[in-house]
C-alpha cells in the first residue's frame, strides 16, 4: 500500500478515529507503531525484517555510546555502529552493480548467471538509513540523549508517513513529539487535509500527466525530434518537483492529522535565482543532512586550504549525493555537475568579497528573472543525466537536441492537461512567493470561492488524476 | 587572556575575512548579522582564528557555537 492506493484513505480514517479515541499517550504511540509496522509489512516482509535489523543496530549503538566507560570504547562503538547501520544499504544498493562492474573485467560468470541478481532494493532504505545515521551521530556529538525506549526508536525509523521516501527527519524533532502527542484539534485536521489535497494534485495530476509524455520520449528517443526531447528535458524537473514535492506534502499533511510537525522538503525551488539558493529550496531534508553530516565535517578537515577546501568539500558532497540516488554513472555525472555549478558560484562570490564589491545573491547584477531562468536551465541539463538510462544515452539526447530540432510531438491530451495543471501549481507557488498578502484563489478569504476552488482541485484529482493504480513515486527507486 | 584582549584580536580577523573594516565584535553577534558569513566562509573564518590564536577547535566545538559570545568563551578557555 502507498499513499495513492485506493485503500490508503479508508485505512487512514479508521486509524485516525482509533488514534483520537485513545487518551493515554503510551497507547497512542503504540498504535502509531503498530500501524507503521503493518503499513511496511504490507509492502514486503523481508524489507520489514531489514528495517527491524537497522533499528536494533541503531538502538544498541546509541545505548552503547551513552554507556561507554571511556573515550576509546565510545569512538569504537560509534564506528562499528555506523558501519553496521549503513551495511544493509550498501549491500542492497551497490553490491550488485559492483559485482557487474568487476565481472566485466574478470569474467567470474556469465552476465545472465549473476549469483547476486536476487538482491532487490528495499523501498525506503536510503531514507530510514540516513535518519538512523543522523540519529547516531547526534547521540555521539551529545546533541540529543540516546532514546531509552526501543519501541519509540523503532517508531522513529518506521513512522509510516515517512518510511517510503522521507522527508529525512531528525531524532531531535520527532522523538520528542512521540512522547507528547497532542489532543484532537480541528485546526490540525483542517490544515492536514488541505496539504494532502494539494499533495495529491501535485502527484496525480501534475507529475503523472507530465510523466506520461516524459516516459514516452525518454523510453524511445530515436522516434522523437530534438524539440520533443528538449521539451521532455525541460518538463522533467517539474515532474520530479510535483512527484517528490507532492509526496512530501501528503506526508506532512498526514503528520498534521496526527498533530505531528514534519520538516518541509521543498520551498518553491524554481524561484531561486542562484544554484546555492536552489539547493536551499530543493529536497531540503536530504541537503540539510548532507550539509550537517558530510559537508561541514569535510570543510572542517580541509579548512587550512581556504577557498580550495570549500570547493573540494562541495564537490565530494555532491558526488556522494549523486551516488546516494543510485549506483549508476549517470548519477555521478549529475553530482559532478551540481558540484561544478556550486563551485563556480562559490568562487565568484569569494572573489567578489575579496574585491570588496557589494555582496548580494545576484552575482551578475541582472534582474532576478534571468538568475531564475539560468538556475532552472542548469538544473534541467543536469537532470537529463539523472533521467537517462546511461551517460552515452544522455549525450545522444543532447546531440539530437542540437542536430535535429524538428517540431515537438504534441498530440496527447495528457500533455496539455499536465501543462495546464503545472501552470496552476506554478501560479500558486508564485503567489506564495511574491504576493503572500493577496492570495486570490486557493486560500481566498471569501469562503464560497475558496470551497469552489478546493472542490475543483478535488474534482480534477478524481477525474484526471492517475487514481486507482498502485502509483509509484519516483523516489521509491532511490 | 581576558575577554577584551580576545575581542581586540578577533576584530581584525573578522574585518579581513568579511572584507568589511566596519565590523565591530559583540557577544550577541551571529552569522545572520554579518553579510557574507555563510557555510562557505564559516570554516575560512575558523581556520584564520585558529592560526592567529595558535589554538585548535574540534568540529564538535564549532558545531556548538551559537554566537560570537560562545566563540570568545571557547578561545578564553583554550588560552
Amino acid at each position: 500500500m502507498t499513499f495513492t492506493s485506493v485503500l490508503f484513505l479508508p485505512y487512514l480514517v479508521v486509524f485516525l478515529i482509533l488514534f483520537y479515541l485513545l487518551k493515554q499517550n503510551t497507547l497512542r504511540w503504540l498504535l502509531l507503531l503498530g500501524a507503521s509496522i503493518a503499513f511496511y509489512l504490507n509492502i514486503h516482509l523481508g524489507f520489514t525484517l531489514i528495517l527491524f535489523l537497522v533499528s536494533i543496530i541503531t538502538y544498541l549503538t546509541s545505548i552503547g555510546i551513552k554507556n561507554s566507560k571511556n573515550e576509546k570504547s565510545r569512538v569504537n562503538t560509534f564506528r562499528i555502529g555506523i558501519f553496521l547501520t549503513i551495511l544493509p544499504l550498501l549491500v542492497s544498493k551497490y553490491l550488485l552493480t559492483l559485482f557487474k562492474l568487476l565481472n566485466d573485467y574478470f569474467y567470474f560468470t556469465e552476465q545472465s548467471d549473476n549469483p547476486l541478481s536476487w538482491i532487490i532494493l528495499p523501498v525506503g532504505i536510503s531514507f530510514y538509513t540516513f535518519m538512523a545515521l543522523g540519529y547516531i551521530i547526534d547521540v555521539y556529538n551529545e546533541e540529543i540523549e540516546a532514546e531509552p525506549n526501543y519501541g519509540k526508536l523503532l517508531l522513529f525509523l518506521s513512522f509510516f508517513p515517512l518510511v517510503l521516501s522521507g522527508p529525512i527527519e531528525r531524532g531531535k524533532n520527532l522523538l520528542i513529539q512521540f512522547s507528547n502527542l497532542p489532543k484532537f484539534d480541528f485546526h490540525f485536521i483542517n490544515q492536514g487535509i488541505k496539504l494532502m489535497i494539494w499533495g495529491y494534485f501535485m502527484k496525480l495530476v501534475v507529475a503523472d500527466r507530465l510523466g506520461l509524455y516524459i516516459d514516452l520520449v525518454y523510453s524511445n528517443p530515436n522516434n522523437y525530434s530534438g524539440s520533443s526531447i528538449a521539451l521532455a528535458a525541460i518538463l522533467y524537473p517539474f515532474q520530479v518537483y510535483a512527484d517528490l514535492g507532492g509526496y512530501s506534502l501528503i506526508t506532512i499533511g498526514v503528520g498534521q492529522l496526527l498533530g505531528i510537525k514534519i520538516i518541509p522538503n521543498f520551498n518553491r525551488p524554481f524561484f531561486a535565482s542562484t544554484m546555492a539558493e536552489f539547493w536551499r529550496r530543493w529536497h531540503m531534508s536530504l541537503i540539510n543532512w548532507f550539509n550537517k553530516y558530510l559537508y561541514t565535517p569535510l570543510s572542517y578537515e580541509f579548512r587550512k586550504l581556504g577557498i580550495y577546501g570549500i570547493l573540494i568539500s562541495l564537490m565530494i558532497t555532491f558526488i556522494v549525493s549523486g551516488i546516494w540516488h543510485g549506483a549508476n554513472l549517470t548519477f555521478i555525472v549529475w553530482g559532478i555537475l551540481q558540484g561544478l555549478f556550486l563551485s563556480i558560484e562559490a568562487t565568484m562570490l569569494y572573489l567578489k568579497q575579496k574585491k570588496g564589491t557589494e555582496l548580494n545573491s545576484n552575482y551578475f547584477k541582472l534582474p532576478a528573472i534571468f538568475g531564475m531562468a539560468l538556475t532552472f536551465f542548469l538544473f534541467a541539463i543536469s537532470q537529463v543525466f539523472a533521467r537517462a538510462e546511461s551517460v552515452p544515452n544522455a549525450i545522444f539526447l543532447f546531440k539530437k537536441i542540437f542536430s535535429n530540432l524538428g517540431m515537438p510531438y504534441i498530440s496527447s491530451i495528457s500533455l496539455l492537461v499536465g501543462l495546464l495543471a503545472l501552470f496552476m501549481l506554478l501560479s500558486y507557488d508564485f503567489m506564495l512567493e511574491f504576493n503572500k498578502k493577496r492570495i486570490l484563489l486557493y486560500l481566498n478569504k471569501y469562503k464560497p470561492l475558496k470551497y469552489f476552488i478546493l472542490s475543483l482541485i478535488i474534482y480534477s484529482i478524481l477525474t484526471i488524476g492517475n487514481t486507482g493504480s498502485e502509483g509509484k513515486f519516483i523516489y521509491f527507486n532511490f | 587572556m581576558n575577554k577584551t584582549e580576545v575581542i581586540s584580536q578577533l576584530t581584525p580577523i573578522f574585518q579581513i575575512v568579511f572584507n568589511n573594516p566596519e565590523i565591530q565584535i559583540s557577544e550577541n553577534l551571529t552569522a545572520n548579522d554579518v553579510k557574507g558569513w555563510n557555510s562557505l566562509t564559516h570554516m575560512i573564518l575558523m581556520s584564520n582564528i585558529e592560526e592567529s590564536f595558535k589554538i585548535k577547535f574540534s568540529l564538535r566545538e564549532i558545531n556548538k557555537m551559537q554566537n560570537v559570545g560562545d566563540l570568545i568563551s571557547l578561545i578564553e578557555s583554550k588560552k
